[in-house]
């Protein structure tokens, strides 16, 4: 291969990666509907076009390996072999080798990826087909099958292969039959075919020229004409049309040679006529030649144009053109040869275009043009639109203090202006949950497979959308939540009958637009949490003391699931435990600016849900001051505000909290929060409440400053360990303030 | 003026791979397709001087996509994009009216020489 592969080795590994989802959605739509002959072709389609690719860059395993899958495919579409579940989980093992493959190449590892027992499955497949109760194929395939090994013409093709091959022998056959009646009599025309190879039999002349010695891989023998043959050649030059011996060379690595050798006849057939070829037609299409043929033509055309028509077909190194004598005119009846050869003209001209379906296209979409972005690219722009976001601000604040009418102005346009920006490139950034969703189904059915568990497996809201980077963060935590759902929410068949629900269980994946967050949530209707074991293990653990016995909210069930080390697979096998790795999910949605909620009834199922931010760089916030600071706190959780007495706090368990219309709201005030001094004696101050999900909190400041849009920008290593701030940002006036992480004082 | 050209692939990767080999020897790509439709449509709109086009595509397949092209135009130049395989589908589109064809895997001369020739004949 001569292609620098390095250039276009991420976009093939981004491109694979589709094909390799769409490949692993349509298998599991085909389990559900094998008799769906579109989702074959489909995914015959992108197993197709991922060896093409593959080929292109000389993934050599990769092409083999999509080939042998093609080629299952193509058995199944043409209903030599059928949909079983056996086929189907030989297709996930190739899906598997072939996206370890693609990994392999994404990280220029060098491991290797043992393909040979997947292909060797595969080829077993397509070669026994044990699984199709149909008759073996037609010996008439066997040709075919010679030429290429493993594939079975398949069903549709199958017609247009038999007119490939079927337009020359017609040309050959069509030789003797022009001949009339009286005229081949003389001959025994059954005969001299056979004799034709070994020498010229007596009714034959040669025709040759001294120089035109036969080209190595052609057979060694002179030129020899049957008599029809001459008699045609001398025909035709009566009629004008000169005799030529043409020895076509194709290029040494050309790959199909028999196409090409139907490109040059039907090219030199569209103003010369064809006598005879060596090698004969039949071995031209089997490809048994080495690169050059010879075709005896007659033909009135000029011969460099001739040379010209043929060299345009791509593939034909060169064309030698060798004039031959005119042969002595034997007595011919024309008349008879005259109607044969319009006749046979006919089928060498490419069929009428009277078949295209063209109503077909009117009603087919078009789809809108788009392009490829790295992502980089869209995170610089949105730094970029954060950082005119800020200078504006700035600007505004100029504005104010000199008090510029026609400044301000302009700068409430540049406001509409950077707003659309900013929206622009946030769309740009969303893409639909399905991108992630989309890998799960093909897990929760392995998984539930390999633990005897019965799942039905549902999608809601695919198409929400939501930051192209929060998503690829979610994906793992995603994949945990619903590894727990099937190892430790779902029962076994067998046990759920027993407690009177359906063997089969269900998972839901779902996504919802909430405000301005986006709500991702995993249920499951098994065995919910038991608060009372929890509860135990988290005494064990010293995480509770016995005494602190009651009754558990599920948010402090899921603090003491999602506490690091709570549980580990093995300890808790047997046991309704779920905190798998439920800290590392937690902390990932915290990180991200969201947050992990769990509901769970007992004996009836649980669900978790992430609350995500729809966006991570800039956001609408309130401005608080306390203690001499500005900070941010988020708009989207900010349920109101309100201004409070001292004299309306109360107590409750230790905790002070505040009265809003009849609703407790518990109170934290920045100041203590943050350790600075409050000012006192001032008797009232107002409070932000923030809300995320269904709780709440009241957040006790100085003053509140108002409204702004503000860009995040995270904080460095050294800080980024203190609880309670999501990021900073700067101001317009060149201040910077800190944004409070409301989750995590929740 | 450079040689206008037209790209229909189902594969991004295998558009964009053509249009660097293209570009390279002078030759300017005015458009790319991804399916049968939107290539008809596309050379409608275009004009191009020639066509690299795929067989196996969603929505209408390049072969359907050649016939309607050539209804449109029958001098329309174009050259078809085929992977292993498919002897049988490049008979038919050649049948259909295709100039010519290459193989994938692509080597760029042979693209080249393929367009070139596809252009001139």
């Amino acid at each position: 291969m001569d292609m620098d592969v390095s250039q276009y080795k991420e976009l093939f590994v981004s491109e694979a990666t589709e094909h390799l989802e769409a490949l692993n959605q349509s298998l599991l739509e085909l389990e559900k509907d094998p008799e769906n002959l579109d989702l074959l072709t489909e995914i015959f389609r992108s197993a197709h076009t991922l060896k093409g690719m593959s080929a292109t860059l000389g993934f050599d395993q990769l092409t083999e390996l999509s080939h042998e899958m093609e080629n299952v495919l193509d058995g199944l579409r043409g209903g030599d072999l059928l949909v079983t579940s056996e086929v189907l989980d030989l297709l996930f093992g190739a899906l598997d080798a072939l996206g370890a493959l693609v990994k392999a190449i994404a990280e220029d590892s060098a491991v290797p990826v043992d393909t040979r027992p997947i292909l060797s499955e595969l080829r077993a497949v397509v070669e026994g087909q044990p699984l199709a109760p149909r008759p073996a194929p037609m010996p008439e395939e066997g040709r075919a099958a010679e030429r290429k090994p493993a594939k079975k013409p398949r069903r549709a093709k199958k017609p247009r292969k038999e007119e490939e091959e079927a337009a020359p022998q017609e040309r050959e056959e069509a030789l003797p039959r022009e001949e009339p009646a009286a005229a081949a009599a003389e001959e025994a025309p059954v005969e001299s075919e056979a004799r034709e190879e070994e020498a010229p039999p007596e009714g034959a002349a040669e025709i040759g020229e001294a120089g035109a010695a036969a080209p190595s891989g052609t057979p060694a023998a002179p030129l020899a004409l049957e008599r029809e043959e001459l008699k045609e050649l001398a025909r035709e030059a009566k009629e004008g049309a000169l005799p030529y011996l043409l020895r076509i060379t194709l290029d040494e690595d050309c790959v199909l040679k028999s196409v090409r050798v139907f490109m040059v006849f039907k090219r030199i057939s569209q103003a010369s006529r064809i006598v005879k070829s060596v090698p004969p037609v039949e071995d031209l299409e089997d490809e048994k030649f080495d690169t050059s043929f010879e075709v005896l033509v007659a033909t009135r055309e000029d011969q460099q144009q001739l040379r010209k028509s043929i060299l345009a077909i791509a593939e034909v190194e060169g064309v030698e053109i060798i004039p031959l004598e005119v042969p002595v005119a034997e007595e011919v009846a024309e008349e008879a040869g005259r109607p044969a050869e319009e006749e046979e003209k006919q089928q060498w001209e490419p069929r009428e275009r009277g078949e295209a379906k063209p109503a077909q296209a009117a009603a087919l979409p078009i789809r809108t043009q788009s392009v490829r972005v790295n992502i980089s690219r869209l995170d610089n722009l949105m730094n970029l639109v954060g950082e005119l976001v800020i200078n504006r601000t700035r600007l505004m604040e100029i504005a104010s203090t000199y008090n510029i009418a026609e400044l301000k102005e302009t700068l409430d346009h540049t406001a509409r202006l950077t707003a659309d920006l900013q929206d622009e490139v946030m769309k740009t950034r969303m893409v639909p949950v399905e991108h992630v969703f989309n890998r799960f189904p093909r897990m929760v059915r392995d998984l539930a497979k390999s633990q005897g568990k019965d799942v039905d497996f549902n999608i809601e809201g695919k198409e929400i959308e939501l930051d192209r980077t929060i998503l690829d963060e979610i994906s793992d935590p995603l994949m945990h939540l619903l590894r727990n759902a099937v190892d430790h929410g779902i029962d076994y068949p067998e046990e759920r009958e027993r407690l009177g629900k359906p063997r089969r269980g269900i998972i839901t994946l779902l996504a919802r637009r909430d405000r301005n967050y986006v709500s991702i949530e995993v249920s499951d209707d098994g065995q919910g949490v038991d608060h009372e074991r929890i509860f135990e293990l988290a005494v064990q653990r010293g995480l509770a003391s016995p005494e602190e016995k009651r009754a558990f909210t599920d948010d402090e069930i899921l603090r003491f699931l999602a506490s690091p080390g709570f549980s580990s697979a093995s300890e808790v096998s047997g046991v309704s435990g779920r905190g798998v790795g439920l800290d590392v999910v937690k902390s990932k949605v915290e990180s991200l600016g969201g947050m992990l909620v769990m509901t769970s009834q007992k004996g009836r199922g649980t669900t978790f849900a992430m609350k995500l931010p729809l966006t991570l760089a800039i956001i609408q916030a309130l401005l608080v001051e306390a203690g001499g600071e500005i900070y941010a706190i988020p708009l989207g959780t900010v349920r109101e505000t309100a201004v409070v007495d001292e004299h309306e706090i109360r107590q409750v368990q230790h905790q002070e909290v505040i009265f809003l219309r009849e609703e407790t709201v518990p109170l934290l005030r920045l100041h203590r929060l943050l350790g600075i001094p409050q000012e006192n004696g001032k008797g009232s101050f107002p409070v932000v409440v923030v809300e995320i999900a269904v709780r709440s909190l009241a957040i006790a400041v100085d003053e509140l400053l108002g409204q702004q849009e503000i860009v995040i920008t995270s904080l460095d290593r050294f800080l980024k360990g203190i609880k309670g701030f999501a990021g900073a940002t700067i101001l317009g006036s060149g201040r910077v303030a800190l944004i409070l992480d409301i989750p995590s004082l929740l | 003026m450079a040689p206008k050209v037209l790209i229909v692939d189902d594969a991004l990767f295998m558009r964009m791979m053509i249009r660097d080999i293209l570009n390279k020897d002078g030759f300017e790509v005015v458009g790319e397709a991804e399916n049968g439709v939107e290539a008809v449509e596309r050379y409608k709109e275009l004009r191009p001087d020639l066509v690299t086009m795929d067989i196996v595509m969603p929505e209408m397949d390049g072969i359907e996509a050649v016939k309607q092209i050539m209804k449109i135009d029958p001098n329309a130049k174009i050259l078809m994009c085929s992977a292993m395989g498919q002897q049988p589908l490049v008979v038919e589109a050649l049948e259909a009216g295709a100039k010519d064809f290459i193989i994938k895997p692509f080597q760029p001369s042979k693209v080249i020489e393929a367009v070139e020739k596809a252009l001139k004949g």
